[in-house]
């Protein structure tokens, strides 16, 4: 069976980490293309829920269509989702991608451990914000960058971006 | 250039979906300007009068509707009870995200190119490095930003508002703007699920072909746009419980639509011939090896702005003689022989190759939905509750549609047809 790189990354994240929902993959992805530098070829935008990119569901559903991850609805308060997790055929098919790649995707699984979904949309809206400034206005402060991701996501208080954003900093994930 | 609109006037065009579209000043110097003129000379479906005599709608049409179909939805929306709040707007707030709104949808497709779609395979890459080329949307942005920047900031009814072309652009995907929350909000209503943009396309296409795959109920559509309210007080787009089954609706319409309109054999086989007649246009006219000039400069994009049909039509007609130039115009498209769902086997793919290179053809991978976006799910709000729901998962339907319709065709020079259908079909 063809994979795709990108098909064994998304794979290769469903075996280390069970019953990822379609939100997370979709973030870690982000993070792992943005900070990680791994070229994915993803061309995310901003949307309701912070990053986004067609092409990562369209991945994950190409590999749904090959009965390799089986995608499951739950139910968590008032919210419906789906978890996703590799078949016997998906681990059979998959391919080990390169050690750097890996161990990137090592890293950002280890970081985003225990996050929800709703964390995950924080992060990676604060990098998007940040890589957005360095891109396009040169000179920016970390004032600058959680006051704009308080404007885009105005739900999630000052106190909590700026725990996060620092968090980001630790990692070099964000640079001031 | 035109006369300027009277600014007290209210401007009313016919349309055949909606009745009238009211524009006001702003909007009607904007309708005027060549750019958006040239509209007129951009057919919605490309070739798709090859098999659909009637599919000869443009895509000024559409754009009209998109933005009286976006206003609908909006006025829908800030109508209901607890939206305000949710928006963080008031009620005498909503003039200038209505206008913001309205112009992004008016010019959404201002970048298209000759053909629609079946141009976009000549757009530029955007570096010399990457393999990632521009989309009409890059061109439209580009277009508000370098050439409407004027008709949106300096006329009056846009600079009430205080209205930047970049407040435009955001909402189509402009990388180098960053919305706010409620703009993402609007954002959703030009590229998203249950967009303005794919509500008119399915009606007007279907109206105009005369088929019935596209329809659905506009009023109920319109009437259960919502906002959504997370447990964690984030807002999202969504449809009211309540009318969760329109949305179903314009769902299966759109997959109707790709497998019996946009994917028909004929019609893709007429986008790759009218494509191999504008790559040859483009090197005779000296257009960046080929490809359409990038969407960089304002002097690129008015090189851009004047290709439309009709400059493809002509340099159709004036080599006539040639094979996809003979071909559309006697109509002798090339034959789809044989297809493959989702991925072709290895020794099929050599065996069609080898027919291709003896009589003529190509292999078709572009039958797939990510031309017109089927990605997302779709949120269904109930607003007593607050609880929400997808589509995927209240519907069963949906819930078993396939999600990425594939098609590989491969196409073969009529002449040799009977040849290689031998060839390629036999056990």
């Amino acid at each position: 069976m063809q994979l795709s790189y990108n098909h064994n990354v998304i794979l290769t994240a469903m075996k280390l980490k069970p019953d990822l929902g379609k939100t997370k993959i979709m973030k870690i992805l982000y993070m792992l293309q943005q900070v990680k530098n791994v070229d994915l070829g993803y061309e995310f935008d901003i949307y309701t829920y912070g990053p986004y990119a067609p092409e990562v569901l369209e991945s994950v559903d190409e590999l749904i269509e090959k009965e390799l991850v089986t995608s499951k609805m739950y139910r968590y308060n008032n919210y419906v989702g789906y978890k996703l997790n590799l078949t016997e055929k998906g681990k059979q098919a998959l391919t080990e991608i390169n050690q750097e790649d890996s161990s990137s995707l090592h890293d950002i699984l280890s970081f985003t451990e225990g996050c929800s979904a709703k964390d995950l949309e924080l992060y990676s809206t604060i990098i998007f914000v940040s890589s957005f400034y360095s891109r396009c206005k040169g000179k920016f402060s970390a004032i600058d960058v959680k006051n704009k991701v308080q404007e885009i996501k105005p739900h999630f208080d000052i106190g909590e971006i700026s725990e996060s954003y620092e968090s980001l900093v630790k990692e070099n994930y964000v640079k001031v | 250039m035109p006369i300027a609109s009277d600014l007290n006037k209210e401007y009313k065009i016919r349309d055949p979906i909606y009745g009238f579209i009211k524009l006001d000043a702003q909007e009607m110097d904007i309708v005027n300007s060549q750019y958006f003129q040239r509209l007129r000379r951009i057919k919605q479906l490309s070739l798709t009068d090859m098999v659909y005599p009637g599919a000869n709608h443009n895509r000024f049409e559409h754009s009209l509707g998109v933005m009286q179909m976006a206003s609908d939805m909006f006025d829908s929306i800030v109508r209901k009870e607890g939206n305000l709040e949710k928006l963080n707007l008031k009620s005498d707030d909503l003039k200038r995200p209505r206008k913001i709104l309205r112009l992004a949808a008016l010019l959404h497709d201002v970048g298209h190119a000759p053909f629609s779609h079946a141009g976009e395979e000549l757009m530029p890459f955007r570096t010399s490095s990457n393999t990632t080329r521009y989309t009409h949307e890059d061109y439209s942005i580009a277009a508000i930003k370098l050439l409407f920047r004027e008709s949106i900031e300096q006329h009056r009814f846009g600079e009430n508002h205080g209205i930047k072309a970049e407040d435009v652009t955001a909402l189509l995907g402009d990388k180098t703007v960053l919305p706010t929350q409620t703009a993402l909000i609007w954002k959703e209503l030009i590229s998203g699920q249950i967009d303005a943009d794919r509500a008119d396309y399915l009606l007007r296409d279907s109206l105009h072909i005369g088929v019935n795959y596209g329809l659905y109920d506009r009023n109920m559509l319109v009437n259960c746009m919502t906002v959504g309210e997370s447990d964690d007080a984030s807002r999202f787009l969504a449809i009211d419980e309540g009318g969760w089954h329109v949305a179903e609706s314009l769902v299966i319409a759109r997959y109707q639509m790709f497998s019996q309109v946009y994917f028909h054999p004929v019609r893709r086989a007429f986008d790759y011939h009218i494509g191999e007649v504008l790559k040859r246009m483009l090197v005779k006219r000296r257009y960046s090896n080929g490809f359409f000039p990038k969407p960089t400069t304002a002097k690129d994009l008015c090189k851009y702005f004047e290709l439309d049909d009709w400059t493809v039509f002509n340099a159709l007609k004036d080599k006539k003689g040639e094979l996809h130039e003979k071909i559309i115009l006697n109509r002798t498209p090339y034959k789809c022989i044989k297809e493959w769902s989702s991925e072709i086997p290895e020794d099929e793919r050599i065996q069609a190759e080898k027919d291709i290179a003896q009589f003529g053809g190509y292999l078709d991978f572009g039958a797939i939905t990510k031309w017109y976006k089927l990605d997302k799910d779709i949120n269904v709000y109930n607003a007593k509750s607050k609880t929400s729901n997808l589509l995927s998962c209240k519907s069963k339907i949906i819930e078993v549609m396939p999600r990425l319709p594939k098609t590989i065709r491969l196409f073969i020079s009529t002449e040799e047809r009977g040849a290689s259908n031998a060839v390629v079909l036999q056990p």
